[in-house]
């Protein structure tokens, strides 16, 4: 059964690049484009992992990671983020919220790759 | 007021008070000579004296008017000046109102024009991604339909190609096996018959000893009816029984001569048998030999094809899998983008902010107010919202012309 990544990014180019990519490697994709959509999708379905932008409309990348840390079912489901943001205070929020990994756009394929192996649950 | 006017204002005061003092001196001195040519009467040293007085009353009155005449005209060009400098205090007012006019106009569009770029923008590479997309999952499905086809990659199940020739060139070995092994049956069972020859020799000498004995009793019989015709009356009974005995050889030498006959009669036929048996074996021979070579012919053309279709869907797949990996690769470098749209995104929210920044400027303004603009704190503000590398590079360096961006060759990972 192939293992299910969550993406969540304002840019829906990002989105079909990372799916792409991902898709090609056999694994599922959700999709959504901030963290209200992200919420409203996770809703009872298992995923692997989480691929999350920081700077996102409506529900940013940082209360997203602390709204998941409150959902039973996904309180310990590995997050990366995925930004073009360089604020040291931003990554320490993420740090604090519980994140695995910082990743700074533009990501390389076989970095994305490596990371989703790497934190995606079993 | 400004140091010119501070200047002017300073002259203009000196001459008040100066010019009534000369044309006060002038006219003092006029009157006393009119005076005193008035009482010319009292003599010729008197008449002179008044003159010299409205002389000198004269000469007072000429440096009155001409140092009025240079004040006047240092006055005029004071004027001048001043007017000169209202006039471009006045265009730089204008100026200044006509800037605010062009940035309320002006600063809506551009955010519109740079909302409209990053959007179109947006969409054009979506687009463009999903298009690659599709054609990358296009590449896929080929490439693995072709594999299948060719069945020359792992876990090739029945339908491909390779599969196909191979399960075929089993089962007509297996009948090529079945066909041969038939023959060899065959030929055993000609041995068989073959045997049977010699159990009809023995048949046949049996039937000629059976005619032997027969010849032998039909003697025998013979003598035993001239014995017991010699023997008369008594030998009556016996000559009875030799005529029986001599019956009965007559009967087995005629069954022996019939056994004989069917003996060969089956030895012509066991021989015809076997001659036709021994025919068809070898016709069978040729026949399994023959398409043995012809299975392994077609067989051989069909491989042939296979390969060549093997490799061929091989070198498809391969290749579709090296377009797939190119475009996905290309397709990487399209996240610039997002930076972009990030970038220009600040752009616009600065642009309106600032839009909105002019607007309070004016109303203030408007309502008699000297409003200051601190753009230090402004730029600062501004920097606060950055969040690419570039962008404060960008800032910080105030050459003309964007910094070049650097080259990324690894994603900046960090691990918590």
């Amino acid at each position: 059964m192939p293992k299910t990544i969550m993406i969540v990014d304002d840019s829906a180019s990002t989105r079909q690049l990372a799916g792409i990519v991902l898709g090609a490697a056999g694994y599922e994709l959700i999709e959504a484009c901030d963290g209200n959509d992200a919420l409203s999708k996770l809703n009872g379905r298992k995923v692997n992992l989480i691929i999350s932008d920081v700077n996102m409309p409506n529900m940013d990348g940082i209360t997203f990671v602390q709204a998941v840390r409150n959902l039973p079912e996904h309180k310990f489901a590995p997050i990366i983020m995925l930004t073009t943001g360089l604020l040291k205070s931003t990554r320490e929020q993420a740090r604090a919220a519980g994140v695995k990994a910082w990743m700074v756009k533009p990501f390389g394929k076989p970095q994305l790759l490596d990371m989703v192996a790497r934190f995606a649950l079993p | 007021m400004s140091q010119a006017e501070m200047t002017m204002r300073a002259d203009a005061d000196a001459w008040l008070w100066m010019s009534p003092l000369a044309s006060g001196g002038a006219g003092v001195a006029a009157l006393l000579g009119v005076s005193l040519l008035g009482g010319a009467g009292l003599g010729g040293t008197g008449v002179q004296f008044a003159f010299a007085v409205a002389a000198f009353a004269a000469l007072c009155a000429w440096g009155s008017a001409y140092r009025q005449r240079a004040a006047l005209t240092q006055l005029v060009r004071q004027a001048e000046d001043l007017l000169g400098q209202a006039q471009q205090a006045l265009r730089q007012q204008s100026g200044i109102a006509g800037l605010e006019q062009i940035c309320d106009k002006a600063a809506p569009i551009w955010v519109k024009q740079i909302e409209t770029a990053r959007s179109q923008t947006e969409e054009g590479i979506t687009e463009v991604a999903a298009r690659f997309g599709a054609i990358v999952e296009r590449l896929h499905a080929s490439a693995a339909a072709s594999q299948q086809a060719a069945g020359d990659g792992d876990g090739a199940e029945g339908g491909c190609v390779v599969a196909v020739l191979s399960r075929s060139e089993a089962d007509l070995v297996a009948v090529n096996r079945s066909m041969d092994a038939a023959r060899h049956e065959r030929a055993a069972m000609v041995q068989d018959v073959h045997k049977l020859i010699a159990y009809t020799s023995d048949l046949k000498k049996m039937a000629t000893d059976v005619e032997e004995i027969a010849s032998q009793t039909n003697l025998l019989a013979l003598n035993a009816a001239i014995e017991a015709a010699r023997a008369g009356e008594t030998g009556r009974g016996f000559a009875v029984v030799a005529d029986e005995v001599r019956k009965l050889s007559t009967l087995s030498s005629e069954t022996g001569k019939k056994m004989a006959e069917k003996v060969n009669v089956i030895n012509k036929a066991i021989t015809g048998v076997i001659g036709a048996a021994e025919k068809f074996s070898e016709e069978d021979a040729r026949s399994v030999a023959e398409s043995e070579q012809t299975i392994h012919r077609v067989l051989g053309n069909f491989k042939e094809v296979a390969s060549g279709l093997s490799e061929s869907s091989g070198i498809l797949r391969r290749e579709s899998e090296g377009i797939r990996e190119e475009i996905s690769d290309t397709l990487v470098y399209l996240q610039f983008q997002d930076r972009v749209s990030q970038i220009l995104a600040h752009v616009r929210d600065n642009l309106d902010g600032l839009h909105a920044h002019l607007r309070q400027y004016s109303a203030e303004r408007s309502n008699g107010g000297t409003p200051a603009i601190d753009a230090n704190a402004w730029l600062n503000e501004m920097a606060l919202g950055y969040t690419t590398a570039e962008q404060r590079r960008n800032h910080r360096d105030d050459k003309v012309g964007a910094t070049p961006v650097e080259k990324q060759d690894a994603t900046e990972i960090t691990f918590f």
